[in-house]
């Protein structure tokens, strides 16, 4: 069975890593290409290129930049108006094209898309919010709600021919109090298609709570991987600890270290500490 | 001289072809050789094919229409003549091992490039997989996987994103993946490996089958 895929979410905006806080309100982290090259150096199983700007050519050449930076799968969302569009992403390196506003205005593009590249090329960002107690698809491009609910649309979506779908809550985005885990699960139940959830994470105990719950494929974490030291090893522990199948990635772990609440490490015991002055770690062999 | 000289030196020395047919992500496999030290060049000369030491067929996308541009190309005797007459190794990935095979059935019924003997199906789940299988996991190893996967670690994981899977003869069977029963991970066909994974994509994982791949090529020069 395949591990529980932890994807960072790196939204650029005017050419940077930004932090974004409910699709409105944007802060700069850095460059985009570090940030994906020290996710990747830290053992991230997927990067989601989260692309605001208009600039095709600049999008282009930032994916190609991020994909020569890491080894492990890319998927570059937004941006793709036509098919040219797609095959600049594709020879530049993304593994997926993840589509938003075309699934709903231009559903002949992904298509062709699914049916050139294959449909587990195709990524459906869907944008959901609660209204009155139902979640239904958010129109980000109007800034509103519409009045399609999600099973519906997901269920469009999946004729379409898209082969996954990025969930996204533009009301828990940037926001850190845990994601919207009933939606999720009922999104996950209703489709056959993987899902990756993104949007609440404020500590890996959300993680944890989303995984056991719903059971996505996926979980997208943004902000907390760039503000937060180590925090891929440490979601990696939480986790694992909680039974969820995860891929190690690197060498490196927290497995033996206690964490406080906010699940950072803190000091471990003395016995641990000396106990390691006579660990042999080998150097990983290519 | 040590034999981790003596490799780290062959491997300098290697070029590796990859076939430009308009569909592969060929950016990352460039990438991946490039951390090992080997030169890779990316064309669909038949010439530039002809000199290199090894072939990777890469791909994304779907089994017609990289069918389609393969033969456009002029390729698939191209590659017939390189892998049949010349026996020069081949590793496809994804769908440039699905591509190996007789025929396959996306969108429509299309006949492969028939390196290896079986044929591409449709996952189907009997239970709540979802499709794509799309995700890391391990692989169990069969006899024909030996040289393959032979610097595999432990815990090393691939990553898979695909929804047809490649029935190849049993005997070609390289690994397999547990997902809604077993399905075919890897196939090996004398010199022709396939891979269902990216070993580009699963970082060190994926750089230690690739290793094994220019290994192997260089056994086989020497000999």
């Amino acid at each position: 069975m395949s591990s529980l895929r932890l994807v960072a979410s790196i939204v650029v905006r005017g050419g940077l890593h930004v932090q974004s806080l409910g699709f409105r309100r944007y802060l700069p982290v850095g460059s985009p290409v570090e940030s994906a090259r020290e996710f990747d150096r830290w053992g991230i199983d997927e990067i989601a290129l989260i692309l605001l700007d208009d600039d095709l050519e600049a999008n282009r050449k930032l994916v190609s930049e991020v994909s020569k930076a890491i080894a492990v799968p890319l998927a570059a969302v937004g941006g793709i108006c036509d098919i040219s569009d797609a095959r600049a992403y594709i020879a530049g390196g993304a593994d997926k094209l993840g589509f938003n506003k075309s699934l709903v205005e231009n559903p002949r593009l992904v298509h062709e898309a699914a049916r050139l590249f294959g449909e587990q090329c195709v990524l459906a960002s869907i944008d959901l919010v609660q209204v009155d107690d139902l979640a239904v698809r958010w129109d980000y491009w109007r800034k509103s709600a519409s009045d399609l609910n999600a099973a519906s649309w997901i269920r469009e979506v999946e004729s379409i021919g898209a082969g996954e779908i990025l969930l996204n809550f533009p009301e828990r985005d940037g926001v850190g109090r845990g994601m919207d885990v009933e939606t999720i699960q009922e999104a996950v139940d209703s489709t056959r298609l993987p899902v990756v959830a993104v949007g609440g994470i404020g500590t890996s105990a959300h993680a944890v709570e989303c995984f056991h719950a719903a059971k996505p494929s996926g979980i997208g974490v943004g902000n907390r991987l760039a503000h937060f030291e180590q925090s891929i090893l440490l979601f990696k522990k939480a986790l694992a600890e909680s039974g969820a199948p995860m891929r190690a990635g690197v060498k490196a772990s927290y497995a033996d270290s206690p964490t406080d609440e906010a699940g950072r490490p803190i000091k471990k015991s003395e016995k641990i500490l000396t106990d390691l002055l006579f660990q042999r770690i080998e150097p990983e062999k290519i | 001289m040590g034999s981790k000289v003596r490799s780290r030196l062959s491997l300098c020395g290697m070029k590796i072809g990859i076939v430009d047919y308009g569909l592969g992500n060929v950016g990352s496999v460039r990438a991946a050789f490039q951390r090992l030290g080997v030169r890779t060049v990316l064309t669909c000369a038949a010439d530039e094919l002809a000199s290199a030491d090894a072939l990777v067929l890469p791909g994304v996308g779907a089994f017609p229409a990289a069918m389609e541009q393969i033969k456009s190309r002029g390729l698939d005797l191209v590659l017939h003549n390189l892998v049949k007459k010349d026996h020069k190794p081949l590793l496809g990935i994804c769908l440039g091992m699905q591509i190996l095979a007789d025929s396959g059935e996306e969108y429509t019924e299309c006949a492969g490039l028939g390196l290896i003997p079986g044929r591409v199906r449709k996952l189907e789940a009997q239970g709540r997989r979802k499709i794509p299988h799309v995700g890391w996991s391990g692989v169990s190893v069969l006899p024909a996987g030996e040289s393959m996967f032979g610097r595999m670690a432990l815990e090393d994981a691939y990553y898979f994103d695909h929804s047809y899977s490649f029935d190849a003869v049993p005997e070609c069977r390289a690994a397999t993946v547990s997902w809604d029963g077993d399905i075919v991970a890897a196939v090996a066909h004398g010199k022709v490996w396939g891979a269902q994974f990216h070993p580009e994509k699963s970082q060190n994982s994926g750089l230690r089958l690739l290793k094994a791949f220019c290994l192997s090529v260089d056994k086989e020069a020497s000999k």
